[in-house]
């Protein structure tokens, strides 16, 4: 048993380490490639030794940049772990619900409102910035949760639940669709970068902000490891072993959608992070037990975020490809292998 | 003996709205003492399932209370009522990583604070659990690799860590093959006749329930339900009044009666005829020696009661049920 717990906390903390190595790559790597050195000097507080230019590269750019992504990264992989629990599906993800189709339907009817009223395209006026489409993503999203949790009182089946989630995301994906079509081409432009996911969309000056509501949720969400653990055995024995199943489906609800809303407002609808990160870490520590599965989750979110925000600029260092078309680039073939693998070790156990 | 779970006029049934609730049966009205083991039986569409439901708490009856412990259902907390009744189901649950050490360790959850932290005692009951249920050399495992007797194990050793003095069971044997079922039954008569365990479970396997249970609810759609030993209920044609098909005890290769422990008593019964098959049998169930030609007490049928003589008494009986609780004392 002690030794069980010794290679749990071993493995948590070579994630831990691979998240650092991560974060530092992301530090040093970029158009202008800034020294190891100069990156140590500026955060021990010397200044002095490194070039302005590169301090706010690094100050204003490349760090909060990285610190985006390891945020959004730990919050939709735990987002998709609740998700894949709460309807014990593992095709489950934090936009199953039509959580972040919400976000994209705000955005995109922000934009043909704010076009239709003032006659021309949305985006060339001078107030409608990122702030105003990360406040629309907002909004739309929390539409789509209040509606959900909602009806949630009313629905005694987890599943009815997940088809009528599935349903709202095929109805705002349509609607989305449709104002798209009368939108003007300057916003529909902006849309369409919008959906492919950045994790520089966040100024210096909401970093705390957006760092600190995710970090609450994600502290939310180590309370809740028990209840998980309960629910995984079925309904029918967390509610014996005295778990109040309706009032856990809602906090849940409540907690994934909360991440992926603040997440899908501030970095675009990103795909693919939520639904493979749980699947790599129970692989990776051989668990159902949430009090392992959510950190694991957190450090390979983050660390598979940072490292996709480091291919993003791969093209000679210096471009800045979709991050939505990255994270499917790498986390679908490597999902395939971790799948690939566990059915050779099935098949050997058999 | 003690009452631990007691159903008073209690009304199971769906209810669509208020005003339209279908109830499935007249009020039940039964019980059953510490140390029980009883066997809920009927056919399909009875309402096994939805008094299971209600009596773990999962829909609420439609009247009626349920009492275990002397203690009202309807007013306990979630909390409270998982220290009472713990349930086992056939469900396959989790995922391909779950262990066998996790699932039993979840019984403990009602007891331990929001870590799940396990202290001393709360593991020695997790180990004396996979004991009791015999599978110790299991903990390790997940639970998929597992046949469908070693996870019904698993389930058992779940309950048994809940440390309730109630177990619900539905259909435990449901999917196991003879060997298992006869490891099964065994484990059940343990629990309740050595470690106190009331144990109340449904199932359609009348050989296995018939030869091993202390009682039978027997259940059939829109009739009372009644609870009584399995060889007043056949007797008396009741069991084949409500399967609507006669029964009789086949002769199966596996011997289930012979998983009694024996008695050191022996009781003379000389007499032909299916109510002496009963009446041997319940004997047998009991564990007693049953001779034809000497015993401590001689029992006879006559004009539907049955009759026990020694030296120095006789008495009658109107049920199997008075007359072998009336031997158990004797003895």
């Amino acid at each position: 048993m002690n030794n069980l717990h010794k290679r749990v906390v071993i493995s948590l903390l070579l994630l831990l380490l691979a998240g650092l190595f991560m974060l530092l790559l992301n530090l040093f790597f970029g158009s202008v490639t800034i020294h190891p050195k100069e990156v140590i000097s500026a955060f021990l507080g010397h200044s002095a030794d490194i070039a302005e230019s590169r301090r706010i590269i690094l100050y204003e750019f490349r760090f909060p940049q990285a610190i985006v992504a390891i945020v959004a990264g730990a919050g939709l992989a735990v987002a998709g772990l609740l998700m894949q629990t709460l309807f014990r599906n593992p095709l489950a993800d934090p936009s199953i619900l039509g959580i972040s189709s919400g976000a994209s339907l705000g955005v995109a009817l922000a934009l043909f409102l704010a076009g239709s009223f003032s006659g021309q395209a949305a985006v060339n006026m001078g107030w409608f910035t990122s702030i105003g489409l990360s406040m629309a993503a907002f909004a739309g999203a929390l539409m789509v949760l209040f509606f959900l949790l909602m009806i949630s009182g009313r629905i005694k089946h987890v599943v009815t639940l997940l088809i009528i989630g599935i349903m709202i995301a095929y109805l705002t994906g349509s609607l989305t669709g449709l104002l798209r079509y009368y939108s003007q081409k300057e916003d529909i432009q902006a849309f369409v970068i919008w959906g492919m996911g950045t994790f520089s969309g966040v100024g210096s000056a909401q970093l705390p902000f957006f760092t600190g509501a995710i970090m609450l949720g994600l502290f939310v969400s180590i309370l809740l490891s028990k209840s998980l653990n309960m629910i995984l055995l079925g309904d029918r024995y967390a509610q014996n072993l005295g778990l109040n199943i309706k009032f856990q489906t809602r906090l849940i609800l409540l907690l994934a959608g909360y991440l992926t809303a603040i997440i899908t407002a501030y970095a675009g609808p990103i795909a693919f992070i939520g639904l493979a990160v749980p699947h790599i870490a129970r692989n990776l520590f051989k668990t159902s037990d949430h009090r392992i599965l959510i950190p694991a989750s957190m450090l390979s979110g983050a660390v598979l975020a940072l490292f996709c925000n480091l291919i993003a600029r791969l093209p000679g260092l210096d471009g800045n490809l979709p991050i939505n078309s990255i994270t499917s680039l790498i986390g679908a073939p490597f999902v395939i292998w971790v799948m690939l693998r566990q059915n050779k070790q099935s098949i050997l156990e058999s | 003996m003690k009452e631990m779970l007691k159903l008073n006029k209690l009304v199971i049934g769906y209810a669509s709205s208020k005003k339209d609730a279908k109830a499935l049966m007249p009020p039940i009205s039964v019980s059953m003492n510490s140390g029980d083991l009883v066997a809920l039986t009927g056919p399909n569409g009875a309402g096994k399932t939805t008094l299971f439901r209600a009596l773990s708490s999962n829909i609420l009856p439609l009247g009626g209370e349920i009492f275990i412990d002397q203690q009202n259902m309807r007013k306990l907390h979630a909390r409270e009522k998982s220290a009472l009744l713990s349930i086992v189901l056939t469900d396959r649950i989790g995922d391909q990583y779950m262990k066998v050490s996790d699932v039993v360790a979840s019984g403990r959850y009602p007891y331990v604070g929001i870590w799940a932290r396990l202290n001393k005692l709360d593991r020695q009951i997790i180990d004396q659990s996979l004991h009791l249920a015999g599978i110790e050399a299991l903990a390790a495992r997940t639970l998929q690799s597992l046949s469908d007797g070693e996870r019904q194990k698993v389930m058992i050793a779940k309950a048994l860590a809940q440390d309730t003095p109630l177990i619900l069971m539905d259909e435990p044997a449901a999917f196991l093959d003879y060997p298992s079922k006869i490891a099964l039954i065994r484990l059940l008569k343990t629990l309740s006749s050595e470690h106190n365990k009331t144990i109340l479970f449904s199932s359609h396997d009348l050989d296995m329930i018939i030869s091993n249970v202390d009682k039978i609810w027997l259940m059939a759609p829109q009739k009372p339900m009644i609870s009584g030993i399995p060889e007043d209920l056949l007797a008396s044609g009741k069991m084949n009044d409500y399967f609507g098909i006669p029964y009789q005890l086949a002769h199966t290769v596996f011997d289930y009666a012979g998983l009694s422990s024996p008695k050191n008593n022996s009781v003379c019964v000389h007499g032909v005829g299916e109510d002496y098959n009963w009446l041997r049998h319940a004997l047998r169930r009991k564990g007693y020696a049953v001779s034809e030609t000497k015993g401590d007490i001689v029992l006879r049928i006559a004009d539907g009661k049955y009759i026990l003589s020694d030296k120095q008494v006789i008495s009658k009986f109107d049920t199997l049920e008075k007359l072998t609780n009336e031997i158990d004392k004797y003895f």
